[in-house]
């Protein structure tokens, strides 16, 4: 009889789980990415829980193919489109294999931002543009 | 499955048989209740057209089962309750217990299938999402989930008649046993719809599965009852079912699209979907199949004989009419004379065969109960 | 027993209030369309509705009378790469050319519209098909409530007793939350739209339910500063966002054009063209000036977020042709009043066969008053007469629909007293008829100028 009750717990535990799973609604993953091509570079960016305040910006550059390439720099300039507020440039430091990182990128207010990214390298400068949802 | 009336013992109280009612009658009030949104669902598709999951049809198509299955499970528990702590179970609620793969449960096999067919459709609801998902809300009534929803519905109907069968020895229940064929009828003339997916050259499929159906729950209904009055009631009461909703469907889809600002399509016939589709010539194919009842036990006739007969008769009917109430309703002409002549002799050879099972049925039905009657 | 009776009539107590039926059936996006002025071509490109996604693209070209044949590269790109293509024979009849494409997600994409010499790239968004949480619970709720259904008749038949009873107080549990989902959807404001509020991206197309708390409640976005400038045969306009100087890479459909661009000449001749994107707030639209002289040039916008705007400016072009755009003499019918009132200018076409341009029966071009050059008129206004609802149709009417008419009218109240040039513009056997014509306006309290 308790041994009973205890299986009818458990499949109603397990039926519970497999509804919250299968409708598990919007869970925070924590890191925020989005991605965006230019004419010659496809920028990818990630961000560990976006807040207000200084941010750590991180990019993978790859060409169209999808490789890993490092331009010679990569400037990241936050702009928040609704408030018309422009923040001033920041340089992303290479760290290798494509990868950089603006690490106290000033993201001063929640809501959407655009991250435009310009990749200058021998052949001129190509620029993605980026939505980034901020939290407060 | 094997189902088996265990021996019956006839003791009912007067206590018991209200019970049997209210439980019933939920039972039956739920897949009402679903039929009621379906063809007011079919209803604002047509003349209205656009779909969420949360319109009022949709949300009385869940409630119905959600009614059933509860009621279902109430009876289920009650019944089992009782035979644990040993107290007598009456007979007259949902049938006696039966031995399912060899093995005797205590539980009123009725309700066990209403409330199965009742968890089945709120389950197929998961896979009907999915496939929205996919196809988007423009699929069709034939999609697989929707048939699903809509046999699960069947199910809990079929668990309906089997609730309402044992207690065919009273007169309330005879009447609602023939009432609940009645909403079984009217529900599968909608599952019919899903045989339109099936092309064999200009056969009408879908009013042959209609002849066929039809055929096999009047005949059950004359079988169950065994004596005169089970087929005409089902057709009487399906037909008052059919302007009912004649009524209701374009009444609450107009008034529910006005509650929410939603225009009529233009195109709109004044002809109600479903209650359009059931065959209007049910009474006629009734009153022709308890004659034969009366003259085959006049003769002495097997019931094998009086269900092929009666059936191949009724199918004809319902198949060979079924254009000229089309023609009726929509005056958009008659199809090919081969198409209606073929529908026509399949609708024969499939009534033929719905008045067999008709019978066969009909008898499992009585099996159910630990009634005896009169004859 | 009595305990079934409380619980049904809970359940039917609950959904008794009736509900307002939240009957969204367009969640699914309806058509785009897009005039675009390609080169010597005036187009309308129409995105029909995409569903199911992934899933085929239609893509209708309607051209116009005058439009050269030849054939046209559509490309649907995402995240900069080409997915899928076609090529879509314009024949000279004037009329619909269709091109299927195919989407492979949900998501922000580009239509290409190449002609060989120019490039236009149309933003859109294909929607998702996205469930709110709300639904997803009346679906959870039904789908728990059948299974613990049937694991209370599974208890119920090995076993019975109390132990059945867990699972059965699970259905019970169940249904509430789904009926309850059920009712309360329908006031559930929908997130903010990626692509009309929000700068799409995959995500947040995908899933727009995800992040609909963090976000900001006004999404207008700042004015746009215009410079117009002659580049080729093309007039180029450089639209930057007034606050931050960058380029507004943001603009949206309305009215069935990202820019309505008005250009009059010096001796008063206009051209109602829709620019082109090439690239991030760079519109172009061909126009090969007849004359000499101080254009006025006027664009229609709207930015994400919200809000049209009249960006104004002129330019001085050399003359580079001699066509000039084609007018026609539809009669009009004038009730002038005085400045500040209710003017109403009656075009009579004459019969009932008008076509919608720009989702519009008939458009009035109105600048003046002139007193010097046509490019200081202070005032510039754009009015239109728009095509009766149908109700059956969520979407507008397109330009197959040859049916308005044969009157449109238009109402404006002229803010100022003078002379005005104005410009009656119809669609008829796609063709668009533009009548000019000057209108006086009296001061108010009857002083005639």
């Amino acid at each position: 009889m308790n041994r009973r009750a205890i299986v009818a717990g458990a499949a109603l535990a397990v039926v519970v789980a497999l509804v919250a799973l299968v409708f598990r609604g919007t869970a925070d993953s924590g890191t925020t990415s989005a991605s965006a091509s230019g004419s010659r570079y496809t920028v990818r960016l990630s961000v560990d829980d976006p807040r207000t305040g200084p941010n750590s910006l991180g990019f993978e550059v790859t060409d169209k193919a999808g490789t890993p390439v490092a331009p010679d720099e990569v400037t990241v300039e936050p702009v928040m489109p609704v408030m018309g507020h422009a923040l001033a440039p920041v340089t992303a430091n290479p760290e290798g294999q494509g990868r950089f990182r603006a690490p106290t990128a000033d993201l001063p207010m929640a809501g959407p931002w655009q991250i435009t990214v310009s990749l200058r390298d021998a052949s001129g400068v190509d620029q993605v543009v980026l939505p980034l949802l901020v939290k407060g | 499955m094997d189902l088996t009336a265990s021996r019956a013992s006839v003791a009912a109280t007067t206590r018991t048989v209200p019970r049997g009612v209210t439980a019933a009658s939920f039972v039956l009030g739920g897949t009402v209740l679903s039929l009621t949104g379906l063809t007011w669902d079919i209803q604002w598709h047509s003349d209205v057209g656009p779909d969420t999951f949360f319109t009022l049809p949709h949300l009385l198509l869940y409630s119905g089962s959600a009614f059933s299955g509860i009621a279902s499970l109430v009876v289920v528990l009650l019944t089992t309750a009782a035979q644990r702590a040993g107290r007598p179970v009456d007979p007259t609620v949902g049938g006696r217990a039966v031995a399912v793969f060899g093995r005797t449960f205590a539980a009123p096999v009725g309700y066990l299938i209403s409330g199965i067919g009742a968890a089945s459709f709120l389950i197929y609801g998961l896979w009907d999402q999915w496939w929205h998902g996919l196809y988007g809300f423009d699929a069709v009534i034939a999609s697989p989930p929707h048939i699903g929803l809509l046999l699960s519905i069947t199910i809990t109907m079929v668990g309906a008649v089997m609730v309402f069968a044992v207690v065919r020895s009273r007169t309330w229940g005879a009447a609602w046993a023939l009432i609940s064929l009645a909403v079984l009828l009217t529900f599968s003339t909608v599952t019919a719809i899903g045989l339109s997916q099936i092309d064999v050259g200009n056969l009408n499929t879908v009013t042959i599965g209609l002849s066929f159906l039809c055929v096999l729950i009047v005949v059950m209904g004359a079988r169950l009852l065994d004596r005169p009055g089970g087929a005409l009631g089902v057709a009487v009461a399906v037909a008052v079912l059919q302007g009912v909703y004649w009524w209701f469907s374009p009444w609450a889809t107009r008034v529910y699209a006005d509650s929410t600002g939603l225009p009529l399509r233009d195109y709109v016939v004044g002809v109600p979907g479903l209650p359009a589709l059931m065959p209007m010539c049910l009474l006629l194919v009734a009153v022709v199949i308890e004659g034969l009842l009366v003259l085959g036990r006049r003769d002495g006739r097997s019931l094998k004989v009086f269900g092929l007969v009666a059936g191949a008769i009724g199918g004809l009917l319902v198949a060979a009419l079924a254009p000229v109430q089309n023609n009726l309703l929509y005056g958009n002409g008659f199809p090919q004379v081969s198409g209606i002549v073929g529908t026509a002799v399949a609708g024969l050879v499939f009534g033929a065969a719905g008045g067999l099972l008709g019978v066969r049925f009909g008898g499992m039905l009585r099996h159910l109960a630990p009634v005896r009657e009169g004859r | 027993m009595r305990a079934l009776l409380v619980i049904l009539c809970v359940i039917g107590f609950a959904w008794g209030g009736t509900i307002p039926a939240a009957a969204d059936g367009a969640a699914g996006g309806g058509d785009i369309q897009v005039a675009q002025t390609l080169g010597d071509r005036e187009l309308t490109v129409i995105i029909r509705r995409i569903e199911p996604v992934p899933g085929p693209v239609h893509v209708d070209v309607v051209t116009h009378v005058g439009s050269p044949a030849g054939d046209l590269g559509l490309r649907l790109n995402r995240d900069g790469g080409t997915v899928s293509g076609t090529t879509v024979r314009l024949t000279a009849k004037p009329g619909f050319h269709t091109g299927t494409l195919r989407v492979d997600g949900p998501g922000p994409w580009e239509l290409v519209v190449d002609d060989g010499q120019r490039v236009a790239t149309i933003p859109f968004v294909v929607p998702a098909r996205v469930m709110s949480p709300p639904q997803n619970a009346a679906y959870g709720g039904f789908v728990a409530a059948g299974v613990l259904m049937l694991v209370t008749i599974a208890v119920a038949l090995r076993r019975g007793g109390a132990a059945s009873f867990v699972p059965a107080a699970g259905v019970v549990a169940a249904l509430a939350v789904a009926v309850t989902a059920a009712l309360l959807s329908s006031s559930v404001p929908p997130p903010p739209a990626p692509g009309s509020d929000l700068d799409p991206s995959v995500d947040n197309v995908t899933d727009p339910y995800a992040n609909a708390q963090a976000s900001t409640v006004d999404y207008s976005r700042p004015p746009v500063n215009l410079v117009a400038t002659a580049v080729d045969d093309d007039l180029r306009l450089a639209l930057t966002d007034g606050s931050t100087g960058r380029p507004v890479d943001d603009l949206l459909v309305h009215d069935s054009a990202f820019a309505h661009l008005g250009v009059v000449s010096p001796s008063g001749k206009l051209w109602h063209l829709h620019p082109v994107r090439v690239g991030p707030g760079d519109f172009r639209a061909k126009l090969v000036a007849p004359e000499p002289g101080r254009y006025a040039v006027a664009a229609e916008i709207s930015r994400r977020g919200g809000g049209r705007q009249l960006l104004r400016t002129t330019v001085t072009l050399a003359a580079g042709g001699t066509a000039a755009p084609a007018t026609e003499d539809v009669p009009l019918d004038r009730k002038i009043a005085a400045a500040g009132s209710p003017s109403t200018i009656t075009a009579r076409f004459g019969a009932r066969d008008l076509q919608p341009w720009l989702g519009m029966v008939g458009h009035l071009i109105v600048v003046g008053p002139v007193t010097g050059e046509v490019a200081d008129a202070p005032v510039w206004a754009h009015v239109h007469a728009m095509t009766p609802p149908t109700p059956e149709l969520p979407d507008k009417p397109d330009e197959s629909v040859a049916a308005f008419g044969p009157d449109v009218p238009f109402t404006y109240s002229f803010p100022l007293p003078g002379r005005y040039l104005v410009w009656v513009q119809a669609e008829r056997g796609y063709a668009v008829r533009t009548t000019p014509a000057v209108v006086d306006v009296p001061a108010a309290g009857g002083e005639r100028r």
